[in-house]
Formats: C-alpha cells, sequence, structure tokens
C-alpha cells in the first residue's frame, strides 16, 4: 500500500502550513490543524468501533480511518468527537442521501449533522442559544470535519467537482443538537431510536430560513407565521419534492405544547396550511414542476409531496425564533447510531 | 513537517462503471458488441439529465439528424430527476435499445 | 452502445474530473452556458452549435458519410 505520509520539510509554522494548504488545494479557506501522524494516532486512539465506508464520490475513493482522522484534526476536533463523525460519514453514504447528487448540485445545499441524546451533553453540542451559529468547538468542528472530508477524499471541489451556483456560509459546518428543553420526545426518539442512544441525523440543506414570530400569543397563530415562511416558490421541495425540517425554538415549542400540539398534528396542520398560491409561481415554472410530475392541488402548490417529509425538531435558547430548513429534495434525513 | 494526507483513500475497481448521466464512456459497449443486433435497434437516444434545457437541445438534435441526415428512428429519454444518477437499469434499457447516446448536461 | 456527451462550458470541469475518475475518455461537444432561460433566438444558437458538434462526432466514429 502507497505511504499516506507526506513529508513537508520546508513547513514549520502555521503561516507556512496555512500556505502548503493553499497550494494544494486544501481547507476551506479557514485555518486548519496540520494533521501530523502524533495528532492522527491520537484521534484514531479514541476511537474504538470501526465504521464499514464505501467509496466516496465524486472521486471513487474509500476513506482509511487514517484520512478521516487527518481531516478530524484539519478540523479542530478532538479524539471524542471521532465516533461522532464517523456516524455522520456513514448517514451521508446510505443511497438515500444521495451524496453525489448533493455534492456535484448547483443548489446551495451543505451536509447537516443534528445530534441526538446522550452525545449532545458528554460531547457539548449546543442545542441551546445561538445553536446555529458560532461559538460551540463541538458544532463547529464535527460539521466542518465531514465537509473536510467530503472534500478532500470525496474530491468535491468547489468550481469543479462542485457546482454550487452561489454555496452558502453552512458549506464551513452545519451542526447543532436537539434540546433536552423539547416538550416532545426527541426527533431521534420518533423516529424509533432509544432515549439511550446517541443519533446522528443528517440531511443535505439550505441554510436555515428564520421565522420570527414574537406578536402571536397561540400555537395556531405560530403555525400561520411558520407555513408562510414555508410557502415560497423558491425551494427544491416544491418540485424535486423530499425531505424538510421544523426546527422549533423552545419558547415556540412551549407555547404549541401548551395548546395541545403535537409534532403529528403540527405536520398535518402544515401539510394543509402552507400552500403556495399558483399565481406566486411564473408560468415558465408551472411547465417545469409540470415535467417533474407536479401540479397544483386546486390553487396552490404543496410545498413537498407529503405531510411526512416534514421533520420536526427542537433546539435554540430565549426568543421568539424558529427555522424552516429546506433540503436538496433528491435525498432523506438519514440516522445512525454513533458508534463506541 | 510530516502529516497524513488528508486526500488519501482506497481506490476502487468498480469506479468505472458509469452510473450517471455525463459519465457514459465513448465506446463503452455494454455487453452488445456494435452492429450485433443494430437491424433490431432504433439508431440514436438522446439522454437528458433532466433540466428542461438539456431535455430541449436533444430533442432540436434528434430532429434535425433525421430530417438532415436520415439518421433515426431517435428516442429521447431522461433521468428520473436530475437530482440523481440514472438507475443502471436505465442504461442497460437504452443500450439494448439505441446503437448511439448523445448524452447532455445542462442547465 | 457509443455515445457523444454535449455539455455547457461551465459543466465541462466537473464532466472532465468525473471521466478521469472513472477513466473513461467521453467524445465531447461543449457549447456555451447556459442553455436554460435563453430566448427563442439565444437558444437557436446554442442548439445549432451543438448539432454542429453532434454531426462532427457522429462523421469521425463513420455513423455519418463525411
Amino acid at each position: 500500500m502507497t505511504s499516506d505520509v507526506i513529508d513537508l520539510p520546508d513547513v514549520d509554522d502555521a503561516w507556512a502550513w496555512a500556505a502548503a494548504c493553499e497550494e494544494r488545494g486544501w481547507g476551506d479557506g479557514l485555518p486548519t490543524v496540520p494533521p501530523t501522524e502524533e495528532r492522527v494516532a491520537a484521534m484514531l486512539a479514541a476511537t474504538p468501533t470501526a465504521v464499514d465506508l464505501g467509496p466516496l464520490p465524486p472521486r471513487g475513493v474509500t476513506p482509511t480511518p487514517r484520512s478521516v482522522a487527518a481531516n478530524a484534526v484539519m478540523a479542530g476536533c478532538r479524539p471524542a468527537d471521532m465516533p461522532v463523525l464517523l456516524a455522520a460519514l456513514a448517514a451521508v453514504q446510505d443511497e438515500a442521501y444521495n451524496l453525489h447528487g448533493t455534492l456535484a448540485t448547483t443548489h446551495p445545499c451543505a451536509p447537516m449533522v443534528m445530534v441526538s441524546g446522550p452525545a449532545r451533553a458528554a460531547l457539548g453540542f449546543n442545542a441551546g442559544g445561538n445553536c446555529l451559529g458560532q461559538g460551540t468547538r463541538a458544532n463547529a468542528v464535527v460539521g466542518r470535519a465531514l465537509s473536510l472530508v467530503l472534500l478532500h477524499v470525496g474530491g468535491a471541489t468547489p468550481g469543479v467537482l462542485d457546482r454550487s451556483t452561489q454555496g452558502s456560509p453552512a458549506k464551513y459546518t452545519f451542526c447543532f443538537a436537539e434540546s433536552d428543553e423539547s416538550p416532545w420526545p426527541s426527533s431521534a426518539v420518533r423516529r424509533g431510536f432509544g432515549a439511550e442512544q446517541s443519533v446522528v441525523s443528517v440531511m443535505a440543506a439550505e441554510p436555515p430560513h428564520n421565522v420570527n414570530d414574537h406578536g402571536s400569543t397561540t400555537g395556531a397563530e405560530i403555525l400561520l407565521t411558520i407555513a408562510g415562511t414555508m410557502a415560497q416558490p423558491g425551494s427544491n421541495n416544491v418540485y424535486v419534492r423530499g425531505p424538510h425540517l421544523l426546527l422549533l425554538g423552545p419558547e415556540h415549542a412551549a407555547t404549541l405544547h401548551r395548546d395541545g400540539w403535537t409534532p403529528d398534528s403540527i405536520r398535518a396542520h402544515l401539510w394543509e396550511h402552507a400552500r403556495i398560491p399558483v399565481d406566486h409561481v411564473s408560468d415558465g415554472n408551472r411547465r417545469q414542476f409540470v415535467e417533474w410530475g407536479v401540479e397544483p392541488d386546486g390553487d396552490a402548490y404543496t410545498v413537498s409531496d407529503a405531510p411526512g417529509n416534514l421533520h420536526i425538531a427542537v433546539a435554540g435558547g430565549a426568543g421568539k425564533h424558529s427555522a424552516w430548513i429546506p433540503s436538496f429534495g433528491g435525498t432523506e434525513l438519514v440516522s445512525r447510531v454513533v458508534p463506541g | 513537517m510530516r502529516i497524513v494526507d488528508p486526500t488519501s483513500g482506497a481506490t476502487s475497481e468498480d469506479t468505472t462503471v458509469a452510473a450517471a448521466a455525463g459519465t457514459t464512456p465513448a465506446g463503452a459497449v455494454s455487453g452488445l458488441r456494435r452492429g450485433s443486433s443494430a437491424a433490431l435497434r432504433a439508431a440514436l437516444c438522446g439522454l437528458s439529465n433532466s433540466k428542461p434545457g438539456a431535455h430541449d437541445l436533444l430533442d432540436a438534435i434528434g430532429r434535425r439528424l433525421a430530417d438532415e441526415h436520415g439518421l433515426g428512428p431517435n428516442g429521447l429519454e431522461a433521468k428520473p430527476s436530475a437530482a440523481v444518477g440514472a438507475d443502471p437499469a436505465l442504461l442497460d434499457h437504452l443500450a439494448a435499445q439505441y446503437r448511439l447516446a448523445v448524452v447532455a448536461i445542462g442547465d | 452502445m457509443r455515445s457523444i456527451l454535449v455539455v455547457t462550458s461551465s459543466f465541462l470541469p466537473l464532466v472532465t474530473a468525473q471521466a478521469k475518475a472513472r477513466r473513461a475518455d467521453p467524445r465531447l461537444v461543449v457549447v456555451d452556458h447556459p442553455i436554460g432561460g435563453l430566448s427563442p433566438a439565444e437558444f437557436a444558437g446554442r442548439s445549432d452549435a451543438a448539432y454542429a458538434g453532434v454531426v462532427a462526432e457522429l462523421r469521425s466514429m463513420g455513423e455519418l458519410a463525411p
């Protein structure tokens, strides 16, 4: 087997390392940690369970534990983060996720990672305030490491194999955890996993679309605002269909729960009320929708092809905000138990 | 500094199999020798990536090849979705039905 | 089954990289990007260029008379 060790004799500080990465097309543009043999060995020493990985499109190369660990080091991961990263990597390799399509598309989707269960607290994933933003190491580095593996081993180089028209900030990192403050069982538990299991769920997703509702005082009113936010004609979900995620802030979730709403009834209500009026869609786009087999239901389009494609989770801190996260469409929300 | 190559991995021998529009190797035979059953197969198939532009382009090319060069009969197929690769079964079906393919990737 | 690949210029790097990864050597006809969203006159120009390229490839393959 060819050695995977590269000797960089002239690289002896952070600036030279950054230049070496840039020269080779490595990294996401932000500084990375050099994946020295010692750091990679330390990362692997904390990886108790092997995960079966296949070839990563579009390049068709199968990552090794060492190359995954090297990318984890570059992203700033701690050794304890490796099982979560491996679970996320296995999840995006599920055929239903459609990794090739999600990496090569012009759509701005990024590999969203949602962490559920004990790993949240054990590794310090943020499910509270600013959980979709900066400031928490676990969120930042695990999402980033996944993107780096797909870039370096998969070969999803922006402008070459990654053909995204505009990309999105989520392509740097897109990782958060489900909140313990949810009034309902977590989405992972509702999807059949045990509460004692740490679960990673991935979806090729757009960045979050904010739902600001400070004025509503009932669950029904909040759902009206959410339905209006979802009913926009420019998402892939309208005609490619597929999954999307409603990430309720805990205060919106509490109001909904107080008024008797459940994830199932929220899903059913939004299916009926998040509708895109036909006259909000251009004639040309209507023809395109028809070619994809999508016709309006009466005088409006649905936002996807079935109520069950709307996934619901709770995350965030204090405040009257939620988020709707549309997807690439040709993908699924795929979950894997964190090994180890 | 000695580092572990972050791009390293094992190369799969299976990667020569074309699975998506745009990756069909020119001259690939798919188990059929050229001319072995040409009389039973249509001449040319357009395969689009399901974007409207690609479909329209292939439609125009197919019609002109028939009108100006008598090349036909010609067909027009598409991946089920631009978001996913072509099903190998679709490619096998096309290989059995047609002698030539024009594949379009347009946006 | 022999094939010709028509690709817009913006997607040529993707196609080239994919072909390399799959050790394929496709016959390529490259046309200006984009194809979608064009006026009929603009589309006709793309269509003419693609057609001419396909005809040239078919001739080189011996499928059409020179």
